[in-house]
């Protein structure tokens, strides 16, 4: 359909707004979204290093049997697993927001001072 | 004063972005090594690992480099492979008829099982974290989600056990079977007027679940020499009774993610246990 | 077909860039969404089922509720 360049500098782009948003923001919570655009960004650019030009997806059917025209599944192996452990640390990022929010009543990270206990 | 601070970072930021931008494009096109690019048309697959994954012929290629030590990296197409054919081939190498699932359970099982350690052990933090929350208001969401989430809650769990049943002959599989389990639990939540947690009950089937997965591995260490092989035999490829093992890791797998992504949401609605 | 993956690429790219700069934390949250569900859709056009159904059901499902919970529990303005 389409060379493979177009995907990793759609990957790129992605990794680099992420970035610069990680850089700048000063909420909590835009900074956990912010790290979440770069994970996917990261997840194309690895599904993309499979891809064949004109092949067909790596499963046996009743109709599809050729193997040499099959799309690389082990990139699509290493990004299953990568998609539900960064859900895994996104929820757990979100639970210690909430539990700073409690704690100091703020969720901009330059205004959260740390008062000694007396 | 604050705004030009704001300003300066920004600045460095956006150069850093810039700079960083051009050094990734240049490394798409740099040579690989051995004179090789990285091919961006057709890669040839023959000249990967990933040839011996597709052809199912990997116990093979370990004799092949046994035998003829570092010829082996020119001509990974000369190990011998057999013919495979849905609904004809028997006793194949790992016998499940998608590619995907062959490597995730089989072949590679081993990161499965840490993939599920990682995931319990971010929901127990989360679960530690959270577990004195107060239940916030329950907005009254209209007539249709009311209705439609007393209707809906089990035809979303069966095709979410759909899902994680016939995942070695269809995409689809262990984890996203649960994650559509989870998302029934949230209709719930969101729809029921007096939605009490339930998360004694979630806790237990989640820790069977995880006892079988490391059990299944554990009776294969005392039967066959080595942790997690297919002590099953291997059948015809494309029947639902298949493929060994990797049916009944895919269940215990389906059923721990449901459990824990279900106790997760209803750690985060709030409310404790009631 | 390629008139729809180019689409897609400039939606992706849209949507990130307002996920970065809107103000209500509620708008970028629904932006994280629908990037996750147009990178699902450009993994089906690249072959793999498998990572479509799984990015699809964790990105745009259960990510976009655990954020609304999250942000119910604190506040909703930059």
């Amino acid at each position: 359909m389409i060379q493979s360049t177009f995907f990793y500098t759609t990957a790129i782009i992605l990794f680099l707004i992420g970035l610069y948003g990680v850089l700048t923001k000063r909420n909590v919570i835009k900074t956990i979204i912010t790290l979440t655009i770069m994970e996917t960004a990261v997840n194309l650019f690895l599904v993309t290093i499979g891809y064949v030009k004109n092949g067909t997806a790596p499963i046996f059917t009743s109709t599809i049997s050729d193997v040499h025209k099959f799309v690389d599944p082990l990139p699509q192996a290493l990004v299953l697993t990568s998609i539900v452990i960064g859900l895994g640390t996104t929820a757990l990022m979100l639970s210690l927001a909430i539990r700073l929010y409690k704690k100091y009543k703020t969720l901009n990270y330059l205004e959260m001072d740390g008062e000694d206990e007396k | 004063m604050k705004n030009t601070q704001g300003m300066v970072n920004a600045f460095f930021a956006f150069l850093l972005v810039v700079i960083l931008g051009i050094f990734f494009f240049n490394a798409i096109n740099q040579p690989l090594g051995n004179g090789l690019v990285l091919n961006k048309d057709n890669p040839d697959l023959s000249k990967r690992v990933s040839i011996h994954y597709i052809l199912k012929n990997v116990h093979n290629a370990e004799d092949y480099l046994a035998q003829h030590k570092s010829s082996y990296f020119r001509n990974r197409d000369k190990v011998k492979s057999s013919n495979l054919e849905f609904g004809k081939t028997k006793n194949a190498e790992s016998g499940s008829a998608n590619e995907v699932t062959s490597i995730v359970v089989n072949y590679r099982g081993f990161d499965t099982l840490g993939e599920v350690t990682v995931l319990f052990i971010s929901i127990l933090g989360l679960g530690m974290l959270l577990h004195e929350n107060k239940k916030k208001y329950w907005a009254k969401p209209s007539l249709i989600v009311r209705t439609g989430a007393n209707f809906l809650f089990p035809f979303i769990v069966l095709f979410g056990v759909y899902v994680f049943v016939h995942g070695h002959l269809t995409p689809g599989g262990g984890f996203p079977g649960g994650t559509i389990i989870a998302s029934a639990a949230l209709l719930l939540i969101l729809g029921l007027k007096d939605f009490k947690n339930k998360l004694t009950m979630t806790k237990i089937i989640e820790s069977l679940a995880g006892l079988t997965f490391a059990g299944l591995g554990l009776v294969g260490l005392f039967t066959n020499g080595s942790f997690l092989t297919n002590f099953l035999p291997s059948g015809t490829m494309g029947l639902l009774v298949s493929s060994g093992i990797t049916a009944l890791i895919y269940i215990a797998v389906g059923i721990k993610v449901a459990a824990e992504l279900s106790s997760g949401i209803m750690e985060m609605n709030g409310g404790g246990e009631e | 077909m390629i008139v729809l993956i180019y689409l897609s690429a400039i939606v992706m790219i849209i949507s990130a860039l307002y996920a970065v700069y809107a103000k209500d934390l509620l708008v970028s949250v629904v932006a994280l969404g629908i990037n996750s569900l147009i990178v699902s859709v450009l993994f089906f056009l690249m072959h793999a089922p498998d990572v479509a159904i799984t990015e699809a059901a964790i990105g745009a499902g259960l990510s976009t509720a655990i954020f609304v919970f999250a942000i119910k529990h604190t506040e909703r303005k930059e």
